[in-house]
Order: C-alpha cells, then structure tokens, then sequence
C-alpha cells in the first residue's frame, strides 16, 4: 500500500473504470468513508454513476456493501490494497423470441 | 437489434491500435496477460490464468480475439487450445473454463459451439462485451449494450479476466 510522502494518513487509491480503462489515481485520508471515495473518483474520472455499476477490490471482491465503512477498514480488512474497479453492467443469457 | 457488420478496416486497425496501447498497465501486470496483436489479421492473441484471491495462479487460458467487427461492435472471443490455436468441442474442452458464481451486474455463460446468425456454429460467451453475443438472438438493455462510443477491449478482457477469478472461476471444461 503506497503511502503519501511517508505520511501514514493518507492512501494512495486507484480507481479503474472498466468501460473505458480510464484510470484516476489521488490520495485519502484513512478515515474517509468509501462513498464519499467513490463518489469523488467518478468526477476525477469525468463519469457519473449509473445504477447498473458495480464497484469491486481489484481482485474482484465486490464492495457495495461495505460503502459506508472507512478506506482503512476496506484496505486492511476487504481488498488487502488500494485498487478498485468500477465495472457497468453486461448481460447475457436473456433471450427474446419472436 | 442490428446483425453485426464489418466496419472499414483501417478504422477498426486504428481503434485496435489505439485501445491496445491505453490498457492499464497494472492489469496487465497483476494478472500477467500476455497480449499479442497480429493487426494484419486483426487478431489478438491472449495468454490468461485463473488465479486465487492474492492473484496466485491456478491454470492457464488462451483466447482469439477478432478485432475486425471493432469498435463498432465488441472483440470475438474463442477460448482455444494453444497449441492448435482453435477450438474443437470434441477435442478442447478443458481449454474451456466454467463459472461457479457471476459477479453482481454480470449475466455471462460459456456456450462450446452455438449456431450464429452467420450461419457458422462456434464458441459463444455470451455475453454483451463480446460479439458472438450479438450475432445470436439477444435484448441487452441499454447499460448492458456495447457503446462504440465509450467501451473498449479492456472491458471484454477484464471481464473475461474476473471470471476466471476466485469465487467466480469454476475450473476447467471436462
């Protein structure tokens, strides 16, 4: 996990939008709480949210359920780093028939 | 819903060219894709692994991508036999991989020889990232649709990607 200028409150996270492969990469206060996290990687990334996006650890653990807890306990408890995709929704085995 | 059609050539060479160059270099490196682009033949060769939760690798994958529907429609995807560097169902099952869950937002199945609307019978993933999906009878919704305007081939390898990763990958074909 990439410290800030050796300060142990900040993280350095990066965020991938799967879409596009388009990246944002900034520092966070540990305590910050993860929607706020991902609410500002959509602006760095020139997105907005859409209801069909998912947000996963870079490993593909997903992280909805756990938006309100704090980057730490995400980091050191859930991805085990500081990557995180954000994929749109794809389909699949819907048929239509005539 | 349109039938796939081909796009100019020099356009669907330049866009492949293009997105190749800007996939995250991070991906590439964690999961260890090895990328090899023929763009004469508009073709994109993948070498991928199934891994664990800390990206440890379990078995080994290839895939052909048709880049010549791209960007206006997504990559063909065909798991294949490496050696061969084709797929027959009777022969390359198990270079074929299976699902055990699906992350949440994706609806995906792995089909070893479907008849299209091209009239050719092959491999189909089904799903909306990769183009087989729309050359069968199939309503994405407009999030799920594949945009020419937005999504790029890294959206179909990472998708192939997390579901040949813990919990999701469900070992080789048998």
């Amino acid at each position: 996990m990439e410290k800030i200028n050796g300060s142990d409150d900040k993280i350095s996270v990066s965020f991938t939008y799967v879409n596009t492969g388009r990246q944002a990469k900034f520092p966070v206060p540990k305590d910050t709480k993860f929607y706020d996290i991902v609410r500002n990687a959509y602006e760095k990334l020139g997105e907005q949210r859409k209801e069909g996006d998912n947000i996963f650890c870079m490993n593909g653990e997903p992280l909805d359920e756990h938006m309100d807890k704090t980057l730490q306990i995400i980091v050191e408890d859930v991805c085990k780093e500081a990557r995180f995709d954000i994929k749109g929704r794809s389909g699949g085995a819907i048929f239509y028939f005539d | 819903m349109n039938t796939p059609s081909k796009p100019n050539l020099e356009l669907a060479k330049a866009q492949f060219k293009c997105d190749l160059e800007a996939i995250p270099n991070d991906h590439v490196e964690t999961y260890r894709w090895s990328l090899k682009p023929d763009f004469g033949a508009l073709t994109l060769y993948v070498d991928m692994w199934s891994v664990d939760k800390r990206y440890a690798r379990l078995d080994d994958f290839h895939i052909m991508m048709d880049m010549s529907y791209y960007r206006t429609w997504p990559p063909g995807v065909t798991f294949v036999n490496p050696e061969t560097k084709g797929f027959d169902p009777n022969k390359d099952m198990k270079w074929l991989p299976t699902i055990k869950s699906k992350p949440p937002g994706t609806d995906i199945n792995y089909h070893p020889a479907y008849q299209l609307s091209t009239g050719k019978s092959k491999q189909m993933i089904c799903n909306s990232m990769c183009l087989e999906y729309y050359q069968s009878p199939h309503t994405p919704t407009s999030e799920e649709e594949w945009d020419p305007n937005k999504h790029t081939l890294f959206a179909t390898l990472r998708l192939l990607q997390m579901m040949l990763a813990e919990p999701y990958y469900g070992g080789r074909s048998s």
